[in-house]
């Protein structure tokens, strides 16, 4: 589930970054629309998503992977869009000044100048997410979340623990991946 | 040839970047401009590919307007149009090769452009063009690795690769050092040569311009100075060249 959110959310996010970018939005009012949306998104905590989302979908897994799925867009969205902006404008000016147009200079100048930049923030919203899956999880009544309610609740606080500590172990493993990924690829 | 009449550029209400700009380039010739910092050099040569949307005027490429082009014909004048920067401006992750191959986007569907469909004819071609600038042994090296020096003739090719009428060039060898730059300027000096090109320099080493230029354009303060050949400038037309109408406004454009 959180990968799931995170991938799907970032897919979303990097198609309102681009047309939220200063440097390639092809409408001011459409960048302002975008950075207020993501803005909002981004300023609800994961746990009001997840109560707001139980209202509508009852406990269902659907409903964790909404809540993370928009606290994760709008992350995503501003960072990405900071991340376009950051990129030199002259570069995108020599692919303009060669006769690309829009849709060629974002494919061929902005996403493999920004792709390292991009891919960590994803592989860091991973291991964000995993975290807060447990969270998400525990009111939502899905996932690892459902399993530490379980055996929290029938107090088999050993199997808790032990989940806890699995939680921990993998999102150690992760970071440690994601960061030798960061370094191959920068 | 080229021809720019009566060109005017005024950024927001301040004053004249441009005033009535008049000259012409010839084929087969390198034209240098130069002048002092803030004079308008990057404005007129910017003003060429219409990066710069100038306010008035006429630039006439083989007869043809580019002021008056619509997009899509803009988006054509602009693929026969090289630009060469003093960053070099190549895609940085993507190899020598790929960033050769952009040089042909102007020319190419938008779908084959974006997913960077190139025909067997095109790279082979751009391979031929890095043989060209002497960096065969690096079309697959990506450009962040390279020099300097390689980076602006990865430039070049790139340029080339767009059948160019004309070549721009902003400061190219700003950023280099002697051997690099002599390379470069021999490179581009023997393309105007060979295949009749336009190529035009901002310059502010007045000695390169001196040693490699045919024709030479003065600019201060947004005015044309000087236009003539090379061989006719001397210590009285570079006095006049960078003659500093206004001590204030130069140091205030050097901090
Ligand atoms: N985007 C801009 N907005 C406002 N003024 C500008 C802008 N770009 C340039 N100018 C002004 O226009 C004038 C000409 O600038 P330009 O960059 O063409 O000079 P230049 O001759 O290329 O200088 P340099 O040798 O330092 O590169 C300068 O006075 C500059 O301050
Ligand atoms: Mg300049």
């Amino acid at each position: 589930m959180p990968f799931l959110s995170t991938i799907v959310a970032s897919l979303f996010s990097l198609v309102f970054a681009i047309l939220g970018a200063k440097t390639t939005t092809p409408s001011p009012i459409l960048r302002l629309v975008i950075r207020f949306g993501a803005s909002i998104l981004r300023n609800i905590p994961v746990v009001a998503w997840a109560m707001i989302l139980l209202f509508s979908f009852k406990q269902s897994d659907f409903t964790g992977f909404l809540a993370l799925f928009f606290m994760t867009l709008g992350y995503l969205t501003r960072a990405f869009t900071e991340t376009i902006e950051d990129l030199d404008a002259e570069k995108l000016q020599a692919l303009q000044a060669v006769g690309a147009n829009y849709f060629q200079c974002v494919f061929c100048g902005v996403l493999p100048e920004a792709a390292s930049t991009l891919t960590s923030w994803i592989l860091y919203m991973i291991e964000n997410n995993l975290r807060d899956a447990t969270l998400v999880g525990l009111l939502t009544g899905t996932g690892v979340g459902f399993l530490f309610d379980h055996y929290f609740k029938s107090f088999h606080y050993d199997a808790a623990g032990l989940i806890v500590l699995l939680i921990a172990i993998l999102v150690i493993c992760l970071e440690l991946t994601s960061n030798q990924i960061r370094r191959a690829i920068a | 040839m080229l021809k720019v009449i009566q060109l005017d550029k005024t950024y927001g209400s301040n004053k004249h970047s441009l005033q009535s700009v008049n000259f012409t380039a010839q084929p087969g010739e390198v034209t240098a401009i130069i002048g002092p910092s803030g004079a308008g050099k990057t404005t007129i040569l910017r003003s060429i590919n219409q990066l710069i949307r100038d306010d008035s005027g006429q630039i006439l490429l083989d007869d043809t307007d580019i002021r008056q082009a619509n997009p899509a014909e803009l988006r054509k004048i602009r693929h026969h149009i090289g630009m060469i920067f003093q960053n070099y401006n190549l895609i940085s992750p993507l190899t020598a090769l790929e960033n050769v191959l952009h040089g042909r986007l102007g020319a190419k569907s938008t779908l084959a452009g974006m997913f960077g469909l190139y025909s067997n004819e095109e790279k082979q071609e751009a391979l031929e063009l890095l043989d060209e600038v002497g960096l065969k042994d690096y079309a697959y090296q990506r450009c962040d690795q390279l020099s300097g020096g390689q980076q602006q003739r990865v430039g070049i090719a790139r340029a080339l690769m767009q059948h160019p009428k004309m070549i721009l060039c902003d400061e190219p060898i700003a950023s280099l050092d002697p051997k690099s730059t002599k390379i470069v300027m021999d490179i581009l000096r023997r393309l105007a040569k060979e295949k009749q090109l336009i190529i035009m320099i901002n310059l502010h080493q007045v000695d390169i311009a001196m040693d490699y230029t045919d024709h030479i354009i003065g600019i201060n303060s947004g005015m044309i100075v000087f236009e003539g050949a090379t061989s006719t400038v001397d210590d009285q037309v570079l006095q006049q060249i960078y003659r500093q109408a206004d001590p204030q406004a130069v140091t205030a454009n050097e901090n």
